[in-house]
């Protein structure tokens, strides 16, 4: 016994101070993550629906451009606001859980990021096994969100967590179905096997219609496992007051904000690297470009790339969200189980067939 | 005079000065609303949300959950059946929590004041009010402004010390 | 199966419908974002009437004003209040004494001191209902149409209910006396008189002058004062000389355990002053009403701020009883204090001094202003939403009436919206260009409320819509005639009865069809005689209609009696009664 505790504390020290870099870094990219993409998606929403959005609140005086891009200190103001808030604790709730929870879900997003790449040599770790690695952590918030739904002591939590739990284990299938046809064709698990795979041939996207389909199949389930409009049901206002996270106040909802934000750049990072030929330049697809050109394709370029694909698709996603009312739950189930699967299983099919005939 | 750490830091310093002035800030411009509407001023309540007056330019955005709202914009008629409910949906507010009465309806009993056997006859009779706003229904730039006074009121506090009664 | 595929073609066609949707949205925003950000800018506040046929009638919802100097004291808002929210309290000063309450500006004498009129703005619903029985005119709700009295307010948040209460009385406390108020104000301190009041002030109001109580007043502490006050006058009227009820009031104080060393002066005081006060107050009180400066002219200021600054010197220099040129020093003085004195304000205030003066200088500034009405005709609502924005934004730029035009219509043309009319229209603001508009809008005088004959009322609504198009678009009568009956032909609404009411509003066009209808004089009320209700309306109905139709007395009543025939209720009674319309006429 001791040996195994002294191997796990020369572990640490050996390590430490990498270990507690990466985790710092990753929590910075959470929490800039989620203070931009805030306030891109009430702008994004604002413009949609012909308002302005945060217009007034600057920081150091500086409120942004008079015009339309003012306010760009409001999500900071918020973020401040949320951890100077009480930390509200029902009476009749498990508070063991209450504490607990949004740790878990929070957890389950940061620990996803260590498999995550921004460019190919920026990232945490490299597995062999990357892509597995991802699908895995990120499901761990769910049982985060059940403990939530259940720690309230409150109907409508429980009511959503309940709901979300059966979203995202639902929609994990078609969306790891159509990774899974990723990674028949590269013969990989690795990230950097796909998107060397897509280097020799092409972006996945464009492999085959079928991966075509499988593109938008993974992104829809995507976003339904983000818990977003339309598919946020487990949130739902009309219905359930906000869902599994009614009883929650300051810093830990504030915890819940950070992960659903960080749970979005994961979808659009993956989808990108599976998908969208991670952090290759888009001119390197085809062969019409002079040779020059390809010096885009260097670290800092690919991270441009990979992160300009991911943003995209993330303005996709608040695209969606501001477009679309909420789905009803036997609709989101209908469009799981019978057409986001099917579609999916005839794709694996079929892309393995076109592998064996070219 | 010796004075404690405690008796210290209720003192105005430039410290604590600036970590107020900080706080003040962020509260003050992000002041999530409680979706609150009872009866009549919910429309402009609603309308002063909307395009034409949009209330997020001042970071003021509608949370369902009383547990993520800042301020509560009791917007309408408070029957005697809604109090006990009031009263509740506000102790379910995390601290710090203020209140806007929205209209006359919840300023006095407006247009029940005298004969209203139904009505409460004024909301700060059970929660302590920030801001009255007049009106029946209030424009919108009405709660706005009213938006803002209470604005300027959460940059007087002191959050850091002692409240001085 | 199909049916299966067919659900998720059509899903992903609506799918990418609502994306296109809310994209273009999003890359159009320059043009269709429509918020106004309020601090920095405001929509000005629509000068319309919602479904109400009084021009005046005023929807806004800002907030009461009342011009107390006007008001009469006639308690007439007060009763129409529905909410109870108007408080008024007023004092009859004594008949044949010689206070002057003063004049309204309609010249109506007032009888009444206002001592209390207080709007409680948290319980008032807005209705206006006050404002329309006020016979002086001087409640009313500030901007909108009454935007030359007040500008507009509705910005009054407060952190406490108190401020939202308004209290408009503005007389003083030696007024109130002066006008035989006193038992009131005791009343308002929570004194009650110990003696039956009505008779003393019987007394009091015709013979016996006031109760000096200047010397009692020294007392500060507000209890104290109340009880020498109480025993002063039951002294005063008992008629004890001074130095008894000097002591009265001393050992009354003792009695209540008041008494305090350094009040003997006081008491001394009472002791050495008249106890009653001759003339008093009243002769400085007289010099007040009327002639004065109008507080009005303040209102052509357009910095609200200085506006108010100013009014409140006015009024405070008024109740001093100063004359113009005092006034106006006063208000001077207050200004330059507040660092807010402009050429313009002295301009304004010079007029104070010379009274005739005044209304012409403030009339010729106002007829050069652009008038933002004007742009009411503009038919789309953004487009006019859009010019007014820009008219206020120069307005408080304060442009000249040709820079507004100009800024207006560089708006207009940005926002890609700028037409041949509409151009016109926005020139029309300008007082100077109107000039050649003016001569067909005079001949423009058909009367809208000709249509209001019409019975139906969705025709009638169609049929008063394109007047009003054709009265904007400044048609001749002919044409707007021509044009209401096209509208109602394309409806598929046309009847000749129709014809007849449309054509009527035209005068020129009138005159053929007028002919028989003066002709017409059967007496309808003959028709009261039938006592049946049901049968009576449809009779009135039907003569009505034939009336309309300009129908010949026989034939009216051949009409009416069909129309009772059709419904069975043709009984020899009625017969009789109908036919009696006709025996009279011959
Ligand atoms: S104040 Fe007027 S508008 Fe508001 S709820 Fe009451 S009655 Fe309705
Ligand atoms: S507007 Fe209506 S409620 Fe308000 S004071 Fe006048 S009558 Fe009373
Ligand atoms: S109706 Fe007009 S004049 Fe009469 S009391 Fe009211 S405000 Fe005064």
């Amino acid at each position: 016994m001791s040996g195994f505790w002294q191997a796990t504390m020369d572990l640490i020290t050996s390590y430490g101070s990498l270990i507690s870099l990466a985790g710092l870094a990753i929590f910075g990219v959470m929490a800039v993550n989620a203070l931009v993409a805030v306030y891109f998606e009430r702008k994004v929403s604002a413009f949609m629906q012909d308002r302005l959005g945060p217009m007034e609140v600057g920081i150091f005086g500086f409120k942004g451009g008079r015009k339309f891009w003012g306010g760009i200190g409001q999500t900071l103001a918020d973020a401040l606001k949320l951890l100077t808030k009480e930390d509200v604790l029902p009476d009749k709730s498990d508070k063991a859980l209450m504490i607990l929870s949004p740790f878990i879900i929070f957890v389950g997003a940061f620990v996803t990021f260590v498999g995550v790449p921004f460019s190919s040599y920026l990232l945490i770790s490299r597995f062999d096994i990357g892509i597995f690695f991802i699908l895995a952590m990120s499901s761990v918030g769910v049982v985060g969100i059940i403990l939530a739904g259940w720690g309230s002591n409150n109907k409508w939590s429980l009511y959503g967590s309940l709901r979300s739990a059966a979203q995202i284990i639902s929609y994990e299938i078609p969306a790891g179905l159509s990774i899974l046809l990723v990674v028949i064709t590269a013969g990989t698990l690795s990230i950097h096997g796909i998107v060397e795979w897509q280097a020799e041939h092409r972006w996945f996207i464009f492999h085959s219609p079928f991966a075509f389909i499988a593109f938008f199949i993974y992104f829809i389930s995507g976003v339904a496992e983000t818990n977003r409009t339309p598919f946020d049901i487990p949130e739902a206002e009309s219905e359930l007051v906000a869902g599994w996270m009614t009883e929650f106040s300051g810093f830990r909802w504030a915890l819940f904000f950070l992960s659903e934000y960080a749970n979005m750049l994961i979808i659009s990072l993956l989808a990108s690297v599976v998908f969208l030929g991670g952090w290759l330049s888009p001119m390197a697809m085809f062969d019409i470009f002079p040779e020059s050109w390809m010096i885009m394709d260097g670290a800092l370029w690919g991270m441009f790339w990979l992160l300009l694909k991911a943003i995209i698709l993330i303005f996709v996603m608040m695209w969606f969200r501001w477009t679309f009312p909420r789905l009803r739950v036997d609709q989101l189930m209908y469009l799981c189980w019978k057409v986001l699967l099917p579609f999916s299983l005839v794709n694996l099919v079929a892309v393995s067939i076109w592998e064996l005939l070219f | 005079m010796k004075l404690t750490l405690l008796e210290k830091y209720d003192q105005d310093n430039i410290i604590v000065g600036k970590v107020d002035e900080l706080i003040n800030w962020a509260r003050s411009n992000s002041q999530w609303y409680f979706q609150f509407g009872l009866a009549c001023c919910a429309i402009e309540m609603m309308a002063a949300a909307a395009p034409r007056h949009d209330l997020e330019r001042f970071g003021a955005m509608p949370r369902a959950s009383p547990r993520q709202s800042d301020v509560m914009i009791v917007a309408g008629t408070v029957t005697l059946k809604m109090v006990e409910r009031v009263r509740r949906l506000y102790e379910q507010m995390a601290d710090p929590k203020y209140v806007i009465s929205m209209g006359s309806c919840s300023n006095s009993g407006g247009p029940y004041w005298q004969h209203g056997y139904h009505v409460l006859k004024g909301v700060d009779q059970i929660l302590p009010v920030d801001i009255y706003i007049a009106g029946c229904p209030p424009r919108p730039e009405a709660l706005l402004q009213g938006l803002l006074e209470l604005q300027k009121k959460i940059k007087e506090e002191t959050p850091l010390r002692k409240k001085t009664v | 199966m199909s049916e299966y595929f067919s659900n998720i073609v059509s899903g992903l066609k609506s799918f990418t419908k609502g994306l296109q949707l809310t994209m273009q949205h999003f890359n159009n925003r320059k043009k269709l974002v429509a918020t106004l950000q309020y601090p920095h800018e405001k929509w000005p506040i629509p000068e319309r009437n919602i479904g109400f046929e009084l021009e005046e009638y005023n929807v806004i919802r800002s907030r009461l004003e009342v011009d107390i100097e006007d008001c009469i004291g006639c308690l007439k808002c007060e009763r129409a209040c529905p909410v109870d929210c108007i408080k008024i309290e007023t004092i009859k000063p004594p008949k044949g004494g010689d206070f002057d309450c003063g004049v309204t500006t309609n010249g109506t004498q007032k009888k009444m001191l206002v001592p209390r009129f207080s709007i409680d703005m948290t319980e008032c619903m807005f209705c206006n209902l006050c404002v329309f029985p006020c016979p002086e005119e001087c409640i009313y709700m500030v901007g909108g149409p009454n935007s030359s009295k007040h500008e507009i307010e509705y910005e009054f948040a407060a952190r406490e209910r108190s401020p939202l209460i308004f209290e408009f009385a503005v007389a003083t406390e030696k007024e109130i006396i002066a006008a035989g108020g006193i038992d009131y104000l005791n009343k308002k301190k929570g004194i009650v008189p110990d003696e039956k009041p009505k008779e003393v002030k019987s007394t009091l109001k015709k013979t016996e002058p006031k109760l000096n109580f200047e010397a009692v007043n020294a007392f500060t502490d507000r209890m104290t004062r109340a009880l020498a006050k109480k025993a002063f006058t039951a002294g005063a009227r008992a008629g004890s000389d001074a130095a008894t009820v000097a002591t009265q009031v001393k050992s009354a104080l003792v009695d209540a355990d008041k008494f305090l060393p350094e009040y003997e002066s006081i008491i001394e005081n009472i002791a050495s002053s008249p106890l009653m006060t001759s003339a008093g107050p009243t002769t400085e009180l007289k010099a007040k009403p009327a002639s004065g400066p109008d507080i009005k002219l303040l209102n052509s200021i357009t910095d609200k701020m200085v506006r108010g600054t100013a009014k409140k010197a006015f009024m405070a220099a008024k109740r001093a009883g100063k004359d113009g040129a005092g006034i106006s020093d006063d208000i001077k003085k207050a200004l330059t204090d507040a660092g807010k004195l402009t050429d313009e304000v002295i301009a304004i205030l010079k007029s104070f001094s010379v009274p005739g003066n005044s209304e012409v200088s403030n009339e010729s500034s106002v007829a050069s202003a652009p008038d933002i009405k004007k742009l009411n005709s503009i038919e789309d609502k953004m487009v006019r939403g859009l010019a007014k924005k820009s008219f206020m934004a120069a307005k408080r730029a304060k442009s000249s009436a040709a820079d507004t035009v100009a800024h207006i219509l560089k708006d207009l043309k940005e926002a890609d919206k700028l037409t041949a009319d509409l151009e016109d229209i926005v020139k029309s603001i300008v007082p100077d260009t109107v000039d050649a508009t003016p001569a067909p809008k005079t001949e423009f005088n058909l009367d809208i409320k000709k249509l209001n004959s019409i019975e139906d009322k969705m025709v009638r609504g169609l049929a008063k819509k394109s007047f009003m198009a054709a009265k904007r678009a400044k048609n001749s009568a002919a044409d707007t005639v021509t044009n209401i009956l096209n509208d109602l032909k394309e409806a598929d609404k046309l009847t000749p009865d129709l014809e007849i009411i449309v054509k009527s509003i035209a005068p020129d066009t009138v005159a053929a069809t007028q002919a028989p209808k003066t002709e017409f004089n059967l007496d309808i009320k003959k028709l009261n005689l039938i006592e049946d209700k049901m049968i009576r309306g449809m009779a009135k109905k039907a003569f009505m209609a034939a009336k309309r139709a300009a129908s010949t007395p026989e034939e009216t009543v051949a009409q009416i009696e069909a129309v009772l025939k059709e419904n069975d209720k043709l009984i020899d009674e009625v017969q009789t009664t109908v036919k009696s319309l006709l025996e009279n006429e011959s």
